[in-house]
């Protein structure tokens, strides 16, 4: 692995009283990366990202970006780092580029190209000079976005970049970001409610619940996990259960569920044919990262 | 640090409420100038209704057939005509109303022609004079009445005052100053009552501090008004201890100026306040300050740029409500005042320094800005701490009402309890020393002053400074 670690995270630990909000959080993030953090509403994940980015103090752990610590060198650790924390807010009263100008001053050599650049590569380029009030949600997450990629960091930490955005932004954004990734070399964190965009793009995965990380691994891992199963359509049901017998449930009239690897099939259906029972089709259940999830975090408790 | 502070101050300046703010203040600007422009025409002892109100009587009294009567208000009604026709600031109206209506006053009580005829004669020698403008006459009259009664005065008060009098007259004949309503007049009328005044107080309990402390501004008034008389300035300012002299004296637009930084304090105080009481909790209370927290600088650097941002928007009001005025001013009264000396008195060595509109208002500009800077670094503290943007404002403007009361307070106790001193409020006017005056509370110093001052300060910017440091940023 010669790729550069940007992101590292260790054992973070975050307390708001008595009350354990974080428990022990390690995530990694290397060049290409794009990692997507899951968990439920309440399990930590804002508080993680905040933690990240400097926003609250870390009651134990470290952060290094880019090898440097957080909390230590904190100017020099944020340097490459863009962002969209919770909501994409940005000054309301101002049009967007006025947003984007004033953020370009606060970093070297960020040229009136660039910003006309990014507001291209988001699709804002018509509405840029408008008031920002004036924009839609979608629209202030585009501008959200612009901002974060402004400086070209090799950390983006999104959190929900993709709310209020309509389908079309949504697949635009996330071309965005693999392309950021692949070309750039850049390392995304990227939270997210919506699992199944996740799934769509994200290389690596981490599932938090309860202020602890449960899954921490690449994607087809998460996948894998969970068994295979295939979908038999047959005349039958009830004979067909009764015939496979403890790997086999009942889905829908006329449909049932096994659980069987690949290999086993052949055998399932010869076994189905013998007993008279008619099939007219068997393929394989799609699983998805949803389903995997739901699994991994039933029963999230909110305290 | 500099790109943070110009990017503050874009930030104020795309706000629309600071141009009502803006706006506001030139409307209130235009009404203190009109409503000075209408004092300068202090109310004359005879005006139109009174001439109207005797015409009437004259009327009535001729139908009545009453010849005496009739005789009375015709001369009442000529005597008032009279001054109608030269004017209410113009010498003859003094003489009409100090001397002419007293020979009218005799004219009727004596009974017989041949009296009558002596008074009547009286009366149409001062109208010749009145009408020639000879007020010179009058003048040697009256000081041949002070010089008999001097030499009949038997008690020393009655001849100190006797003197001042004789005195009076003298400047008006030596430097030909004739009656009136007018500066020069003013500062007459100031110098002879500062003179009574002076001699009251010898009377009294020189050692105690109020009266010394009234004793210095009645001095001062006393050089103020003989620099002025022998210098024959008519239009001019004096604003150095006495306010009674300062309010006598016409407005103009120079006058006008060096008040700028008390009359509009509120409304300064209210503009910067309000800058400060918002430029972090409003960032805070709209989300915005995560983003601002993510870029290459430390807190305390994003912090001290919003503080030099107050800063910078403090001077920049006090610049432009001078520049606000100035124009304002220009335009209502005339430009010409602003080139004109300004009479100080000096207390430490007593003597009369002369300095220019520009000097003053940097003297008073100083004074005031430790109230301004504590009020203000108030705001941004309970901005950063509390983030609370109402709060932020309300309570410095409240300060500014209680720093009333509680300067009422210590200046009773202070004596009693050394420690009401260690008050901020009582110390951040500096103007109490200006010119060397004794301060306001007995054996302070303007270095006390200005410690206690810059501790408060520190102490604000500390918990601002600490608080924003160590803050977690919350769900907003």
């Amino acid at each position: 692995m010669g790729e550069q670690k940007i992101l590292e995270c260790q054992n973070l630990r975050k307390r708001f009283g008595k009350k354990e909000i974080l428990k022990d959080v390690s995530l990694e993030a290397k060049e290409g990366d794009i990692l997507g953090f899951i968990g439920p509403n309440g399990a930590g994940k804002t508080t993680t990202i905040k933690l990240i980015l400097g926003l609250q103090k870390i009651t134990s752990g470290t952060v290094k970006i880019n090898g440097y610590d957080i909390e230590k060198e904190f100017t020099k650790a944020i340097k490459r780092v863009g962002t969209i924390v919770e909501n994409p807010d940005l000054y309301m009263y101002m049009s967007g580029y006025e947003n984007l100008k004033m953020i370009s001053n606060l970093y070297e050599g960020i040229t009136k190209e660039r910003i006309d650049e990014v507001v291209k590569l988001v699709g804002l380029e018509n509405r840029i000079k408008d008031k920002v009030s004036k924009y839609s949600l979608g629209m202030r997450q585009r501008l959200g976005i612009a901002q974060a990629i402004l400086h070209k960091p090799n950390l983006l930490v999104l959190d929900e970049p993709t709310n209020g955005l309509d389908p079309e932004g949504i697949k635009q954004i996330k071309d965005l970001i693999v392309k950021l990734a692949e070309e750039e070399k850049m390392a995304v964190l990227i939270s997210s409610h919506n699992l199944l965009e996740l799934e769509s793009f994200c290389t690596k995965i981490t599932i938090l619940k309860n202020g602890e990380v449960i899954e921490n691994t690449s994607i087809d891992k998460v996948k894998q996990d969970e068994d295979t199963s295939y979908i038999f359509e047959v005349e039958n049901e009830e004979k067909a259960i009764q015939t496979i017998k403890e790997k086999s449930k009942k889905v829908d009239k006329n449909t049932i569920e096994v659980k069987v690897n690949r290999e086993d099939v052949p055998e399932i259906i010869e076994k189905l044919a013998e007993n008279n029972i008619k099939i007219y089709s068997v393929y394989q259940k799609e699983s998805n990262l949803e389903d995997a999830f739901l699994k991994k975090i039933g029963g999230n408790v909110i305290d | 640090m500099i790109n943070l502070i110009k990017n503050e101050l874009k930030k104020i300046f795309s706000k629309k409420a600071l141009y009502v703010v803006l706006f506001v203040t030139i409307g209130l600007c235009i009404t203190i100038n009109i409503m000075n422009k209408k004092n300068e025409h202090k109310s004359s002892r005879y005006n139109e209704q009174e001439a109207e109100m005797y015409q009437m009587q004259l009327n009535a009294a001729k139908e009545a057939g009453d010849k005496d009567f009739e005789r009375a208000c015709q001369s009442y009604t000529e005597a008032r005509g009279m001054a109608y026709k030269y004017g209410s600031d113009s010498w003859q109206v003094y003489v009409i109303a100090n001397k002419l209506e007293q020979v009218i006053n005799d004219m009727l009580r004596t009974e017989g022609t041949e009296g009558y005829n002596v008074y009547k004669e009286e009366y149409d020698r001062i109208v010749s004079c009145l009408e020639s403008d000879n007020w010179r006459v009058f003048a040697e009259e009256e000081l041949e009445d002070v010089n008999s009664q001097l030499e009949f005065a038997i008690d020393e008060e009655t001849k100190e005052s006797l003197k001042d009098q004789k005195q009076v007259l003298e400047w008006r004949l030596e430097k030909n100053i004739p009656y009136g309503n007018n500066d020069i007049n003013s500062y007459l009328n100031a110098w002879t009552t500062a003179k009574s005044d002076i001699r009251q107080m010898k009377t009294q309990n020189i050692s105690r501090y109020e009266n010394r402390q009234r004793l210095e501004e009645v001095e001062a008034t006393i050089a103020i008004c003989e620099y002025a008389i022998n210098n024959n300035i008519n239009e001019n300012v004096t604003k150095a201890g006495d306010s009674m002299l300062q309010w006598e004296l016409s407005s103009n637009a120079q006058i006008t100026l060096l008040g700028v930084f008390s009359d509009y304090s509120f409304f300064i105080i209210l503009a910067i306040v309000i800058i400060a009481g918002t430029i972090v909790s409003e960032e805070f209370n709209k989300g915005t300050i995560k983003l601002l927290l993510v870029r290459p600088y430390s807190r305390v650097k994003i912090l001290l740029a919003k503080f030099i941002t107050c800063l910078i928007v403090l001077l920049i009001s006090l610049i432009s409500v001078a520049i606000i005025q100035t124009i304002v001013g220009g335009i209502i009264f005339g430009f010409e005042s602003y080139g004109n000396e300004i009479v100080m008195y000096n207390y430490t060595n007593s003597s009369i320094e002369i300095v220019s509109t520009l000097q003053y208002l940097s003297i008073a500009a100083l004074s005031i800005l430790p109230e301004y800077l504590l009020l203000m670094t108030l705001a941004f503290t309970i901005s950063t701490a509390l983030t609370n943007t109402p709060m932020a404002i309300a309570v410095p403007l409240l300060g500014i009402i209680g720093a009333e009361m509680i300067n009422g307070l210590v200046l009773n106790i202070y004596r009693k309890a050394e420690i009401a001193l260690y008050f901020v409020t009582p110390h951040w006017d500096l103007s109490m020393y200006a010119f060397g005056k004794l301060p306001t509370y007995e054996g302070v110093t303007l270095g006390f002053s200005i410690s206690i001052c810059v501790i408060y300060f520190a102490i604000l910017l500390g918990i601002s400074i600490l608080t924003f440091k160590n803050r977690d940023i919350k769900n907003i």
